[in-house]
């Protein structure tokens, strides 16, 4: 594990996601390319106009690239200065041209990158058993398949854009400046390391800050979220103004880490600004006195400045690249992370099909953590025939649920051995099994979209009449048939539009209606009041008699009829037996009973 | 929401309170009012006046230095292409001209470290300010509000909204008033220079204002789009993973994956439209720019201007336009969005409050128990003491005055009597809890408390 740990490591970065640009790779090779073009026409420009403003007005005999140009077209000056003008017209539409197609190529190429990621990442994620799923928890897998991709996307479109254009406009620029007057630019030279310099250091100041600030935020905001939460106690013990005066003194701690982070900030601007201008100062000065010395023309010093913006507004760019990046670095090794994961359960090539729904437990032990002196299940011997009614009981925490899931794999056995219908569960396909494993889970989920689509998660291919006979059995059919919709009734996201109980039964009818060999109910009708349970569990009895059924029920009367009940204890099969043969020798079954049966009977 | 015509009160509740988080949002982008909005804002700034008069002061100073040390490029050419003058008055003449160009720069970097440091403190105390009033208003917000909005709606208030308004209240405020109060001051410098170069920079200000508003309104239509598909693409995200385990339980993987992949296409082809718009302003204004710079040199040097000094200084000037003018084009999306959110949270600070009319006080008596205070009309109060008995007198209630949940309810609780409620989901057993303590008002009959204190309907 240690060795695989170290290996996931290396792949965690950059370069594990770029796969992800399969199917883009040339527009994403292109963008650069357009943009080193774009550059260059944009750096050309200034050079034109010092030939147009030193050879056409001044009518220097030495100029910027006079060689370019015959003696006759410069001695016919409107003629020259009209050619030389639909050159740089012609550039800037090149320029524009270029400009405008990587603008395209670079929303194709990284729009398409995030679209890939996040395929990668979700299916990888619907790849995930419980286990992996537990190691990360839901919320923050949703923020890695969001906020993270979204984050990534930014950078990647920046990347090809940005990356190679500011850099080769500096160069470019800095080239031109330095064909024109060599002593002269070195003054711009001189002026970078110091700018650089200084960003470093507001970086390095500023990053503490920043994150103080963001704590102080994510607090800010956790108390609001903590007060919705809490509202109706907030209410109930009129604690309205306590919690103001508390809201406020963190308002206020927060507004001074924002103003002590940003005012670092504050000196970027000036600072940047300040030494562009120095450089231009300087490069006026002592250009100034080379025009007047007769080694410079006007029109070059011109361009000289414009070269000296150029490369001190790319050199600002790529400092805000550089920020960008080291900010979703994060991100990155939080996507990274999630595609290295390995799927805890390894899935079976197997034709093999499930026969019946004969289930049998040897000496199974099993623990969330795989440790052996950490158990949550302990040598479970359990047989349950096919067509067996088996009902469970036991505490919270004492291995109901664990024992249930297992039987269709969600988490695999640490030991011993779990067989369906005479054969090793691992021997099937994980789609086999769960084909023939129909478990309503105890944190229950419909989906938005509206009941028959829902339903037919069970069975894609289920007709009306066999979704009607499912809701029939589970009881649902007559308050679904009282919507105005019907079974086209819409349900809101995680299926918010029906009530608890109803909520269970339409899970229970999709449990059924993929014709399970072995369905099992995970306190499933907790919400349902007693006496439709009661007609749920003949409905049970009577249509779907070969099925085997496990029921984990709290209320004793939801099992009370099975064949068998299981009583569950400290992750041991405490007893197996009729509900007549446990009232006579389990206590823990007696204890359960007296105290329900007392509780009814005083409320009646 | 409409078609929900089922009898049953507390699930009809439930429908209102979680509709999805991301439904009515992607609509409003645009805020309906933005001029109301924007001056509502302003007024918060009514607790950093001093602070916020600086800065714009500053702002003003920073673009006006800025301004004149680019049009000192006119004097120092026209030195460089003076013939009758010595070298030496040359000299001294250019010295002199840079020197104060110089002063001008160092101008423009104070006041542009000020009005950073001085907006900053402005939008930080208007954000703190804000943030309190907000929060304070919902204390104050009956339980109702709270069942008909997710925590994820209001959550959004305190993060995207404000986040939005931050970027508002430090950036783009400060940028759109440098850019306009600059945009200014250069068409008054280039007036100066040279009219007839101005009338080729007015062309192109038609240009690229058109230009922006033909892309600006397809950007943001197709903004809207990707939008909507962002939310529906992070909607699945969130559903399926929070039913991770029941798409384990039915082999839905697959499936699943099927309809992600048609959203996830979906949200690239409006994704992919979307930022081509945005990418594609940038290298638009940037090379207008470099057009017109280059017919204004063309024709400057052909004979438009009569000197060599004013078509530099007139060039300087072009850059600085293009630049003040994308700037606002930018800016001015960002005001909308930032705007949009404030509206929201204006919204939230005007839904009513919990009305709070009651007179009754509790205190305690001669002998120590607590009792009511009831006001009389002469000032003094009764105290009856507190029993804890509780009457309904003919009570009616509707969550959505619609639907009737409660309908003529009487009964009462003696002193330490323990009343049970019995029930099928949805009957009202929760609802007369709530009304007891008054967490949603009664829209008939009466409530009393030991006989004195009472709440009743209207």
């Amino acid at each position: 594990m240690s060795s695989n740990k170290s290996n996931l490591n290396k792949e965690r970065g950059f370069r594990a996601i770029l796969p992800c640009s399969n199917g883009y790779v040339f527009p994403t090779l292109i963008t650069p390319v357009l943009m080193i073009f774009e550059v260059a026409m944009e750096v050309f420009i200034p050079l034109l106009m010092a030939a147009i403003v030193d050879g056409g007005l001044y009518r220097k005999a030495d100029f910027q690239l006079r060689s370019l140009f015959s003696p006759e077209l410069i001695a016919d000056n409107t003629r020259f200065i009209l050619t030389l003008g639909a050159l740089m017209i012609a550039a800037a539409l090149f320029s524009l041209a270029f400009g405008m197609l990587g603008a395209r190529t670079a929303a194709v190429a990284a729009m398409g990158f995030s679209k890939n990621l996040r395929h990668t990442l979700f299916e990888k994620i619907q790849s995930f058993s419980f286990k992996n799923t537990d190691k990360f928890s839901t919320p923050s897998l949703v923020m890695r398949a969001t906020a993270d991709v979204n984050n990534i996307q930014n950078l990647y479109m920046q990347a090809i854009r940005v990356f190679v254009r500011a850099p080769v406009m500096m160069v470019l620029a800095a080239i031109m400046a330095f064909r024109i007057n060599t002593k002269l630019s070195l003054i711009f030279m001189l002026a970078l390391p110091v700018l650089v310099a200084v960003l470093i250091v507001f970086a390095v100041i500023g990053r503490p800050r920043f994150r103080i600030w963001l704590k102080k935020y994510d607090a800010l905001n956790a108390s609001v979220q903590e007060d919705l939460t809490a509202i109706r106690v907030v209410k109930s013990y009129v604690r309205e103004e306590y919690e103001k005066k508390r809201f406020n003194a963190s308002a206020d701690d927060l507004k001074r880490a924002h103003i002590k982070a940003e005012r670092l900030f504050a000196w970027t601007n000036p600072l940047q600004l300040g030494v562009m201008w120095t450089c231009s100062g300087i490069l006026l000065l002592l250009g100034g006195e080379s025009v007047l010395g007769g080694t410079l023309n006007t029109g070059e010093l011109v361009s000289l400045l414009t070269y000296t913006n150029q490369v001190i507004g790319a050199l600002a760019m790529v400092a805000a690249i550089i920020v960008i990046f080291t900010m979703t670095r994060e991100s990155v090794a939080r996507i990274t992370e999630v595609l290295a994961e390995v799927p805890d359960i390894p899935e079976t090539e197997s034709e093999l099909k499930v026969e019946s729904g004969e289930i049998e437990f040897r000496n199974v032990c099993f623990s969330y953590t795989n440790d052996e002196t950490n158990l949550t299940l302990r040598n479970i011997d359990l047989h349950i025939r096919s067509g067996e009614t088996i009902g469970i009981i036991g505490g919270t925490g004492e291995g109901k649920s664990t024992l249930v899931q297992l039987i269709p794999r969600f988490y695999d056995i640490l030991s011993g051995e779990l067989l369906i219908g005479g054969r090793d569960i691992k021997d099937y396909s994980l789609y086999e099994l769960r084909e023939s494993v129909s478990m309503v889970l105890q944190k229950n989920m419909l989906f938005s979209g509206t009941i028959k689509e829902n339903l037919r998660w069970g069975d894609p291919n289920a007709s009306d009449a066999e979704i009607i006979e499912a809701c029939k059995l589970a009881c649902a059919h007559d308050f679904v048939s009282g919507f105005p919709a019907g079974y086209d009734t819409e349900l809101g996201q995680g299926g918010v539009n029906v009530s608890g109980g109803q909520k269970q039964r339409l899970c229970i009818a999709r449990a059924l209606l993929k014709k399970p060999k072995i369905l099992i109910l995970d306190d499933s009708t907790s919400a349902v009041d007693s006496r439709t349970d009661e007609s749920i569990r003949k409905a049970f009895r009577e249509f779907i008699p070969t099925t085997t059924k496990l029921i984990i029920a709290q209320r004793i009367s939801s099992i009370m009829d099975a064949d068998r009940i299981i009583v569950m204890k400290e992750g041991c099969i405490s007893d197996i037996g009729t509900h007549d043969e446990l009232m006579g020798r389990s206590e823990i079954y007696r204890e359960v009973y007296t105290s329900q049966h007392k509780e009814a009977a005083a409320n009646e | 929401m409409s078609k929900s015509s089922n009898k049953n009160g507390a699930v009809n509740m439930k429908r209102i309170r979680k509709q999805p988080l991301h439904k009515g949002k992607s609509a409003a982008n645009r805020p309906s009012s933005p001029m109301q909005t924007l001056m509502r804002l302003f007024r918060y700034y009514g607790s950093c006046r001093a602070p916020f008069i600086a800065a714009v002061i500053a702002i003003l100073l920073y673009s006006a230095s800025t301004i004149a040390a680019s049009y000192m490029m006119r004097p120092l050419v026209a030195v460089l292409e003076e013939a009758n003058i010595t070298k030496e008055a040359a000299h001294a003449k250019y010295l002199a001209l840079l020197i104060g160009m110089a002063g001008l720069y160092v101008l423009g970097i104070i006041t542009n470290y000020i009005l950073n440091l001085l907006m900053l403190k402005c939008a930080a105390t208007v954000l703190c300010d804000l943030r309190k009033d907000m929060f304070d208003h919902m204390q104050d917000l009956p339980i109702g509000y709270f069942d008909t909005h997710t925590h994820g709606e209001l959550m959004s208030y305190y993060t995207n909204d404000t986040d939005a308004l931050r970027e508002l209240m430090h950036h783009s405020i400060t940028q759109l008033i440098i850019s306009v109060t600059s945009l200014i001051g250069v068409v008054a410098m280039m007036l100066v220079l040279s009219v007839k170069l101005f009338l080729i920079v007015a062309v192109m200000g038609v240009i690229v204002f058109l230009t922006v508003k033909y892309i600006g309104k397809r950007s943001s239509r197709n903004f809207a789009r990707q939008q909507k598909a962002v939310a529906s693409v992070n909607g699945y995200i969130e559903e399926l993973l929070e039913g991770q385990r029941v798409v384990k339980a039915f082999n839905h993987e697959e499936a699943a994956v099927r309809e992600f992949d048609e959203r996830n296409d979906e949200l690239c082809a409006a994704a992919t439209r979307a930022s081509t718009y945005a990418n594609i302003v940038g290298p638009i204004m940037n090379n207008l720019s470099h057009i017109f710079y280059s017919i204004t040199t063309t024709l400057g040097v052909v004979g438009l201007v009569s000197t060599g000094s004013v078509l530099i200084a007139f060039l300087q000037y072009i850059r600085q336009f293009a630049d003040r003018m994308s700037q606002i084009s930018q800016q001015f999306n960002f005001v909308l969005l930032a705007l949009a959110g404030a509206e929201r949270i204006f919204a939230l600070m005007d839904e009513p409050a919990d009305i709070d009319d009651g007179d009754v006080t509790i205190g305690t008596g001669a002998d120590g128990e607590s009792c009511w205070r009831v006001p009389k009309a002469d000032g003094g109060f009764d105290k009856v003491p507190v029993k804890g008995k509780i009457e309904l007198h003919n009570v009616r209630f509707s969550y959505d005055g619609k639907v009737e949940v409660l309908k003529d309810i009487s009964l009462y609780a003696k002193t330490a009597q323990k009343i049970a409620f019995v029930g099928s989901t949805g009957a009202g057993k929760t609802t007369i809890t709530n009304l007891i303590n008054r967490f949603y008002d009664i829209s008939g009959g009466e409530i009393t408390y030991d006989g004195t204190a009472s709440i009743s309907a209207g």
